[in-house]
């Protein structure tokens, strides 16, 4: 017999043992293994009742909602404040408004020039 | 309704899983604390913690995953043992408890003068229970979970939190001592 199956035979004949007292447990602690069981298995019941996600989806939802609150109380929170140029649109307004006194300036030297020149 | 029926099932698995496991889960924390309140405290841990942890995992790895959780407990308790014992010598105690009883298969007999004459003198099944109550936590940890659970070496080492080759250290040398001590019974 080689080596390798004198330790499976060996390996075997503990492990027969040890069934052996598995199914010899007493009703005591059989009984309080059981209770320990169901306790445990209850836990989970009970915790998968009112929240199934993942835990780093529950974090994540948590961390987006608290941004999100944040965000809009600093939004409440900030007095309005005036301004002569509120959006892009103002900008192009108040920019074509000083092309066109630009024009109207060139007309004006233009004809500066042409009543010296004629006078 | 569909999503009641599957939070049945899950648990009912679980419970089944629990049911299988519990017993053997017992005898090795019996083995390795050699008191049956202590041996079932740590189960009950066990089977809390890996509930909490990992009942979301799919079913094929919860034995890793239960087995990791209760060496780990076990480990603990040797730690927190072994510390006790050093405070009680330290302040003049024996470092076991007067009344244990059991207090002498706790320990490996090292100096016993011929393991096997003691040996004769008991029933095959009492001398397998001494022999791998005396391997050291990790040649017995290595063993059961191979030997008895049915782990591979992977997923030993998984719940060992060792490397595989470990393991294989620990099983072999397990082996060799149980070889060594149970030489009269061996078949």
């Amino acid at each position: 017999m080689s080596t390798t199956e004198r330790d499976e035979r060996l390996a075997a004949m503990v492990k027969e043992h040890l069934d052996a007292g598995v199914d010899a447990l007493d009703d005591r602690t059989t009984a309080r293994l059981r209770a320990a069981r169901l306790k445990a298995v209850e836990s989970a019941r009970g915790r998968r009742g009112w929240f199934r996600l993942p835990r780093w989806v529950a974090v994540g939802g948590f961390v987006t909602a608290a941004a999100a609150v944040l965000a809009v109380g600093v939004r409440l929170s900030d007095p309005p404040r005036e301004s002569a140029v509120a959006t892009a649109d103002d900008i192009e307004i108040v920019a074509v408004q000083d092309q066109m006194q630009l024009y109207e300036d060139l007309e004006f030297y233009r004809w500066l020039a042409a009543q010296e020149n004629g006078g | 309704m569909n999503t009641r029926e599957e939070r049945l099932d899950s648990t009912e698995m679980l419970n089944l899983f629990l049911a299988g496991v519990e017993r053997r889960a017992f005898r090795m924390a019996r083995l390795a604390t050699s008191d049956d309140d202590e041996a079932l405290d740590l189960v009950q841990d066990a089977m809390l913690a890996f509930v909490g942890r990992y009942s979301g995992k799919p079913e094929g790895e919860w034995a890793p995953l239960f087995h990791r959780t209760l060496q780990n407990r076990i480990v603990d308790w040797h730690r927190r043992t072994g510390v006790r014992n050093r405070f009680r010598a330290w302040f003049g105690g024996s470092g076991d408890d007067a009344d244990d009883g059991d207090s002498l298969e706790n320990v490996a007999d090292h100096a016993s003068p011929d393991p096997a004459a003691s040996l004769l003198r008991r029933t095959a099944g009492e001398a397998i229970e001494a022999a791998v109550r005396k391997l050291p936590l990790r040649q017995r940890q290595a063993f059961l979970l191979r030997a008895w659970e049915g782990l591979d070496t992977a997923q030993t080492a998984f719940a060992m939190g060792c490397s595989e080759g470990s393991v294989k250290t620990h099983y072999s040398r397990a082996i060799h001592t149980l070889r060594d001590l149970l030489e009269e019974y061996a078949p």
